[in-house]
Protein backbone atom coordinates (compact mmCIF):
# COMPACT_ATOMS: atom_id res chain seq x y z
CA UNK A 1 0.00 0.00 0.00
CA UNK A 2 1.33 3.43 -0.82
CA UNK A 3 0.53 7.07 -1.24
CA UNK A 4 2.16 9.47 -3.66
CA UNK A 5 1.65 13.16 -4.23
CA UNK A 6 1.87 15.77 -6.89
CA UNK A 7 1.60 19.52 -6.44
CA UNK A 8 -0.85 22.21 -7.46
CA UNK A 9 -0.71 25.95 -6.98
CA UNK A 10 -3.25 28.71 -7.26
CA UNK A 11 -4.49 31.99 -5.88
CA UNK A 12 -8.11 32.59 -4.95
CA UNK A 13 -9.08 36.25 -4.77
CA UNK A 14 -12.29 37.78 -3.55
CA UNK A 15 -14.68 38.44 -6.39
CA UNK A 16 -14.91 41.99 -7.60
CA UNK A 17 -18.22 43.77 -7.13
CA UNK A 18 -18.62 44.27 -10.86
CA UNK A 19 -18.77 41.77 -13.68
CA UNK A 20 -17.06 41.80 -17.00
CA UNK A 21 -19.30 42.06 -20.02
CA UNK A 22 -20.16 38.57 -21.18
CA UNK A 23 -19.13 36.93 -17.96
CA UNK A 24 -21.22 33.93 -17.02
CA UNK A 25 -22.00 33.79 -13.34
CA UNK A 26 -23.41 30.57 -12.06
CA UNK A 27 -22.59 30.10 -8.40
CA UNK A 28 -24.59 31.56 -5.59
CA UNK A 29 -23.85 33.15 -2.26
CA UNK A 30 -25.34 31.46 0.76
CA UNK A 31 -26.26 33.17 4.02
CA UNK A 32 -26.60 36.79 2.82
CA UNK A 33 -29.08 35.56 0.26
CA UNK A 34 -31.75 34.67 2.76
CA UNK A 35 -33.24 38.16 3.17
CA UNK A 36 -33.81 38.24 -0.56
CA UNK A 37 -35.48 34.88 -0.49
CA UNK A 38 -37.66 36.06 2.35
CA UNK A 39 -38.83 38.95 0.21
CA UNK A 40 -39.80 36.97 -2.82
CA UNK A 41 -41.18 33.85 -1.29
CA UNK A 42 -40.47 30.98 1.00
CA UNK A 43 -37.64 29.79 -1.18
CA UNK A 44 -39.32 26.71 -2.51
CA UNK A 45 -38.97 26.66 -6.26
CA UNK A 46 -36.59 29.57 -6.43
CA UNK A 47 -33.90 29.06 -8.99
CA UNK A 48 -30.62 29.14 -7.17
CA UNK A 49 -28.60 29.19 -10.33
CA UNK A 50 -28.28 27.62 -13.74
CA UNK A 51 -25.20 26.42 -15.53
CA UNK A 52 -25.90 27.51 -19.07
CA UNK A 53 -22.66 27.34 -21.02
CA UNK A 54 -24.07 29.43 -23.84
CA UNK A 55 -27.30 30.29 -25.57
CA UNK A 56 -30.58 30.56 -23.78
CA UNK A 57 -32.89 27.60 -23.49
CA UNK A 58 -34.63 26.54 -20.28
CA UNK A 59 -34.38 22.91 -21.30
CA UNK A 60 -30.83 23.01 -22.59
CA UNK A 61 -28.99 23.09 -19.31
CA UNK A 62 -29.37 22.41 -15.65
CA UNK A 63 -31.45 24.48 -13.28
CA UNK A 64 -30.68 24.36 -9.60
CA UNK A 65 -33.57 25.03 -7.26
CA UNK A 66 -33.29 26.18 -3.71
CA UNK A 67 -35.36 24.35 -1.18
CA UNK A 68 -36.45 25.07 2.33
CA UNK A 69 -35.32 28.67 2.00
CA UNK A 70 -31.76 27.46 1.92
CA UNK A 71 -29.76 27.56 -1.27
CA UNK A 72 -27.10 25.38 0.24
CA UNK A 73 -29.67 22.64 -0.27
CA UNK A 74 -30.15 23.47 -3.92
CA UNK A 75 -31.20 20.50 -5.98
CA UNK A 76 -30.54 19.95 -9.64
CA UNK A 77 -33.44 19.56 -12.02
CA UNK A 78 -33.66 19.53 -15.77
CA UNK A 79 -37.00 21.20 -16.08
CA UNK A 80 -38.47 24.58 -16.64
CA UNK A 81 -39.05 26.93 -13.75
CA UNK A 82 -42.71 27.15 -12.87
CA UNK A 83 -42.85 30.38 -10.96
CA UNK A 84 -42.15 34.03 -11.49
CA UNK A 85 -39.66 33.61 -8.73
CA UNK A 86 -37.60 31.61 -11.11
CA UNK A 87 -36.49 34.92 -12.48
CA UNK A 88 -34.56 35.78 -9.42
CA UNK A 89 -31.35 33.93 -9.06
CA UNK A 90 -30.17 34.52 -5.53
CA UNK A 91 -27.25 36.82 -5.06
CA UNK A 92 -25.55 38.62 -2.29
CA UNK A 93 -25.73 41.87 -0.37
CA UNK A 94 -23.18 44.65 -0.41
CA UNK A 95 -24.15 47.65 1.63
CA UNK A 96 -27.70 48.58 0.73
CA UNK A 97 -27.65 46.72 -2.57
CA UNK A 98 -28.87 43.18 -3.04
CA UNK A 99 -27.30 41.56 -6.07
CA UNK A 100 -28.91 38.70 -7.92
CA UNK A 101 -28.76 37.04 -11.31
CA UNK A 102 -31.60 36.78 -13.71
CA UNK A 103 -32.50 33.26 -14.74
CA UNK A 104 -34.52 34.07 -17.78
CA UNK A 105 -37.84 32.26 -17.73
CA UNK A 106 -41.29 33.59 -16.97
CA UNK A 107 -43.98 31.86 -14.98
CA UNK A 108 -45.02 29.86 -18.03
CA UNK A 109 -41.51 28.65 -18.62
CA UNK A 110 -41.03 30.76 -21.72
CA UNK A 111 -37.50 31.46 -22.75
CA UNK A 112 -35.78 34.75 -22.30
CA UNK A 113 -35.86 37.47 -19.66
CA UNK A 114 -39.37 38.66 -20.44
CA UNK A 115 -41.28 41.30 -18.57
CA UNK A 116 -42.59 39.01 -15.89
CA UNK A 117 -40.16 40.48 -13.42
CA UNK A 118 -41.93 43.79 -13.77
CA UNK A 119 -45.06 42.29 -12.30
CA UNK A 120 -43.34 42.30 -8.96
CA UNK A 121 -40.80 44.97 -9.52
CA UNK A 122 -40.27 48.33 -11.10
CA UNK A 123 -37.64 47.59 -13.62
CA UNK A 124 -34.95 49.95 -14.69
CA UNK A 125 -31.66 49.55 -16.41
CA UNK A 126 -28.24 50.27 -15.04
CA UNK A 127 -26.23 49.92 -18.19
CA UNK A 128 -26.81 49.27 -21.85
CA UNK A 129 -29.66 50.44 -24.03
CA UNK A 130 -32.01 47.45 -24.12
CA UNK A 131 -34.94 46.68 -21.89
CA UNK A 132 -35.99 43.35 -20.51
CA UNK A 133 -39.46 43.51 -21.99
CA UNK A 134 -38.30 44.79 -25.35
CA UNK A 135 -39.52 43.73 -28.76
CA UNK A 136 -39.35 40.15 -29.94
CA UNK A 137 -35.92 39.34 -31.23
CA UNK A 138 -34.19 41.94 -29.10
CA UNK A 139 -30.82 40.62 -28.07
CA UNK A 140 -29.52 40.92 -24.54
CA UNK A 141 -25.83 40.10 -24.25
CA UNK A 142 -24.49 37.89 -21.53
CA UNK A 143 -23.27 39.90 -18.60
CA UNK A 144 -25.81 42.69 -19.07
CA UNK A 145 -26.46 44.41 -15.75
CA UNK A 146 -29.97 45.45 -14.73
CA UNK A 147 -31.50 46.72 -11.56
CA UNK A 148 -34.97 46.74 -10.13
CA UNK A 149 -36.70 47.66 -6.91
CA UNK A 150 -38.17 44.77 -5.00
CA UNK A 151 -39.67 45.54 -1.62
CA UNK A 152 -37.16 47.61 0.26
CA UNK A 153 -34.27 46.31 -1.78
CA UNK A 154 -32.58 47.54 -4.88
CA UNK A 155 -31.62 44.47 -6.84
CA UNK A 156 -29.01 44.39 -9.53
CA UNK A 157 -28.68 41.30 -11.62
CA UNK A 158 -26.65 40.05 -14.54
CA UNK A 159 -27.79 37.94 -17.45
CA UNK A 160 -26.17 34.54 -17.37
CA UNK A 161 -25.99 34.10 -21.10
CA UNK A 162 -26.87 35.85 -24.29
CA UNK A 163 -30.64 36.04 -24.60
CA UNK A 164 -33.10 36.88 -27.32
CA UNK A 165 -36.50 38.10 -26.19
CA UNK A 166 -38.98 35.63 -27.64
CA UNK B 1 8.99 -4.95 -5.66
CA UNK B 2 6.67 -2.01 -5.33
CA UNK B 3 4.95 0.59 -7.46
CA UNK B 4 7.04 3.51 -8.75
CA UNK B 5 4.76 6.52 -9.07
CA UNK B 6 5.56 9.68 -11.03
CA UNK B 7 3.44 12.55 -12.36
CA UNK B 8 4.16 14.17 -15.70
CA UNK B 9 2.79 17.01 -17.77
CA UNK B 10 0.52 16.36 -20.71
CA UNK B 11 2.28 15.00 -23.78
CA UNK B 12 4.83 13.11 -21.75
CA UNK B 13 6.02 9.90 -23.33
CA UNK B 14 7.91 7.01 -21.78
CA UNK B 15 11.16 8.63 -22.92
CA UNK B 16 10.45 12.35 -22.57
CA UNK B 17 8.35 14.87 -20.73
CA UNK B 18 8.44 17.21 -17.77
CA UNK B 19 7.70 15.90 -14.31
CA UNK B 20 5.17 17.70 -12.14
CA UNK B 21 6.99 18.51 -8.92
CA UNK B 22 6.82 21.01 -6.10
CA UNK B 23 8.83 23.42 -8.22
CA UNK B 24 6.70 22.71 -11.29
CA UNK B 25 3.18 22.35 -9.90
CA UNK B 26 -0.15 22.13 -11.69
CA UNK B 27 -0.76 25.84 -12.06
CA UNK B 28 -4.34 26.98 -11.62
CA UNK B 29 -3.44 30.65 -11.74
CA UNK B 30 -5.63 33.34 -10.23
CA UNK B 31 -9.27 32.49 -9.61
CA UNK B 32 -12.25 34.17 -8.05
CA UNK B 33 -15.11 32.74 -6.00
CA UNK B 34 -17.77 31.49 -8.36
CA UNK B 35 -15.21 30.57 -11.01
CA UNK B 36 -14.33 27.19 -12.47
CA UNK B 37 -10.70 26.89 -13.43
CA UNK B 38 -9.79 26.70 -17.09
CA UNK B 39 -7.49 23.80 -17.92
CA UNK B 40 -3.94 24.82 -18.76
CA UNK B 41 -2.65 23.01 -21.82
CA UNK B 42 0.73 22.60 -20.16
CA UNK B 43 -0.67 20.58 -17.31
CA UNK B 44 -3.99 19.06 -18.29
CA UNK B 45 -4.31 16.20 -18.14
CA UNK B 46 -1.64 15.20 -15.67
CA UNK B 47 -0.13 11.85 -16.56
CA UNK B 48 0.04 9.47 -13.63
CA UNK B 49 2.73 6.87 -14.32
CA UNK B 50 3.72 3.64 -12.64
CA UNK B 51 7.19 2.29 -13.36
CA UNK B 52 7.76 4.80 -16.13
CA UNK B 53 10.68 3.51 -18.24
CA UNK B 54 11.41 0.92 -15.54
CA UNK B 55 9.01 -1.85 -16.37
CA UNK B 56 9.55 -3.78 -13.18
CA UNK B 57 7.18 -2.04 -10.80
CA UNK B 58 4.26 -3.73 -9.07
CA UNK B 59 0.80 -3.14 -10.48
CA UNK B 60 -1.09 -0.47 -8.59
CA UNK B 61 -4.53 -1.75 -7.55
CA UNK B 62 -7.41 -0.25 -5.57
CA UNK B 63 -6.26 3.11 -6.89
CA UNK B 64 -7.98 6.24 -5.59
CA UNK B 65 -7.37 9.96 -6.05
CA UNK B 66 -7.75 12.50 -3.29
CA UNK B 67 -6.18 15.50 -1.64
CA UNK B 68 -4.00 14.95 1.36
CA UNK B 69 -1.77 17.79 2.41
CA UNK B 70 -1.98 21.48 1.66
CA UNK B 71 -0.41 24.65 2.93
CA UNK B 72 -2.24 27.57 4.41
CA UNK B 73 -5.04 27.53 6.91
CA UNK B 74 -8.79 27.31 7.15
CA UNK B 75 -11.33 25.69 4.88
CA UNK B 76 -10.01 27.23 1.71
CA UNK B 77 -6.50 26.02 2.34
CA UNK B 78 -7.96 22.56 2.58
CA UNK B 79 -9.61 23.21 -0.78
CA UNK B 80 -13.06 22.79 0.59
CA UNK B 81 -15.52 25.37 1.74
CA UNK B 82 -18.62 25.73 3.82
CA UNK B 83 -19.75 24.36 7.12
CA UNK B 84 -20.83 21.08 8.58
CA UNK B 85 -24.29 22.02 7.32
CA UNK B 86 -23.25 21.67 3.72
CA UNK B 87 -20.73 18.93 4.37
CA UNK B 88 -17.69 21.06 3.55
CA UNK B 89 -17.88 20.97 -0.24
CA UNK B 90 -14.54 20.07 -1.88
CA UNK B 91 -13.28 22.51 -4.51
CA UNK B 92 -10.94 20.16 -6.37
CA UNK B 93 -12.50 17.91 -9.01
CA UNK B 94 -10.99 15.17 -11.14
CA UNK B 95 -11.62 12.36 -13.59
CA UNK B 96 -9.52 9.73 -15.39
CA UNK B 97 -9.70 9.70 -19.17
CA UNK B 98 -6.94 8.47 -21.42
CA UNK B 99 -4.32 5.82 -20.77
CA UNK B 100 -1.06 4.33 -22.04
CA UNK B 101 -0.47 0.61 -21.77
CA UNK B 102 -3.74 -0.17 -20.02
CA UNK B 103 -7.46 0.09 -20.64
CA UNK B 104 -8.80 3.63 -20.45
CA UNK B 105 -11.10 4.44 -17.51
CA UNK B 106 -12.99 6.66 -19.90
CA UNK B 107 -14.44 8.81 -17.14
CA UNK B 108 -16.11 12.02 -18.29
CA UNK B 109 -17.82 13.40 -15.21
CA UNK B 110 -16.04 15.69 -12.79
CA UNK B 111 -15.96 14.25 -9.28
CA UNK B 112 -15.19 16.40 -6.28
CA UNK B 113 -12.30 15.03 -4.26
CA UNK B 114 -10.72 16.02 -1.00
CA UNK B 115 -11.84 16.30 2.60
CA UNK B 116 -12.07 12.51 2.79
CA UNK B 117 -13.84 12.08 -0.55
CA UNK B 118 -11.87 10.04 -3.11
CA UNK B 119 -12.26 9.02 -6.76
CA UNK B 120 -11.61 5.40 -7.74
CA UNK B 121 -9.73 4.75 -10.97
CA UNK B 122 -8.47 1.61 -12.66
CA UNK B 123 -5.33 -0.40 -11.93
CA UNK B 124 -2.03 0.97 -13.22
CA UNK B 125 0.35 -1.80 -14.36
CA UNK B 126 4.07 -1.21 -14.72
CA UNK B 127 5.20 1.24 -17.41
CA UNK B 128 1.61 2.34 -17.83
CA UNK B 129 -0.03 5.71 -17.46
CA UNK B 130 -3.45 7.21 -16.76
CA UNK B 131 -4.38 10.75 -17.70
CA UNK B 132 -5.94 12.60 -14.78
CA UNK B 133 -7.86 15.81 -15.35
CA UNK B 134 -8.03 18.29 -12.49
CA UNK B 135 -9.95 21.49 -12.09
CA UNK B 136 -11.05 23.80 -9.30
CA UNK B 137 -14.70 24.69 -8.80
CA UNK B 138 -14.58 27.69 -6.48
CA UNK B 139 -17.73 28.29 -4.41
CA UNK B 140 -18.85 31.85 -4.03
CA UNK B 141 -18.14 31.84 -0.31
CA UNK B 142 -14.56 30.66 -0.66
CA UNK B 143 -11.97 32.63 1.24
CA UNK B 144 -9.17 34.50 -0.50
CA UNK B 145 -5.97 32.48 -0.21
CA UNK B 146 -2.86 31.44 -2.06
CA UNK B 147 -2.56 27.70 -1.83
CA UNK B 148 -0.14 24.91 -2.59
CA UNK B 149 -2.14 21.71 -2.70
CA UNK B 150 -1.05 18.10 -2.95
CA UNK B 151 -3.42 15.94 -4.98
CA UNK B 152 -2.57 12.37 -4.07
CA UNK B 153 -2.97 8.81 -5.26
CA UNK B 154 -3.42 5.91 -2.86
CA UNK B 155 -3.04 2.31 -3.97
CA UNK B 156 -2.19 -1.25 -3.09
CA UNK B 157 0.92 -2.81 -4.65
Amino acid sequence: MGTDYTYAHGLIKKRAATFAHGEIVSVVQTAPLLPLLADIGNGTGVVAYCDAPSGWSPSGYNWYFATENDVTKAVKKNEKPTSIRAFMCPGWIEGDVVYAWVAGCDSAGNEGPKSTVAQDATLSKVTGDMVLDGPTGDLIPAGEVFSCALGDHLIAFVTLAEATIP
Amino acid sequence: MSAIVTWFQVGSTPVAGTEVLEGNPIEFGTLEPGQISTPDSDYYPVNLWNGRNVGTASTMTSVTLGLSVVSGSGNTAQLYTGTAGNNYQPMLEAYSNGAYGCADDGQTNWTAIGNGTRLSIGNVPTNCMRQIYYRLNIPYDADAVEFVAQPDVQYLD
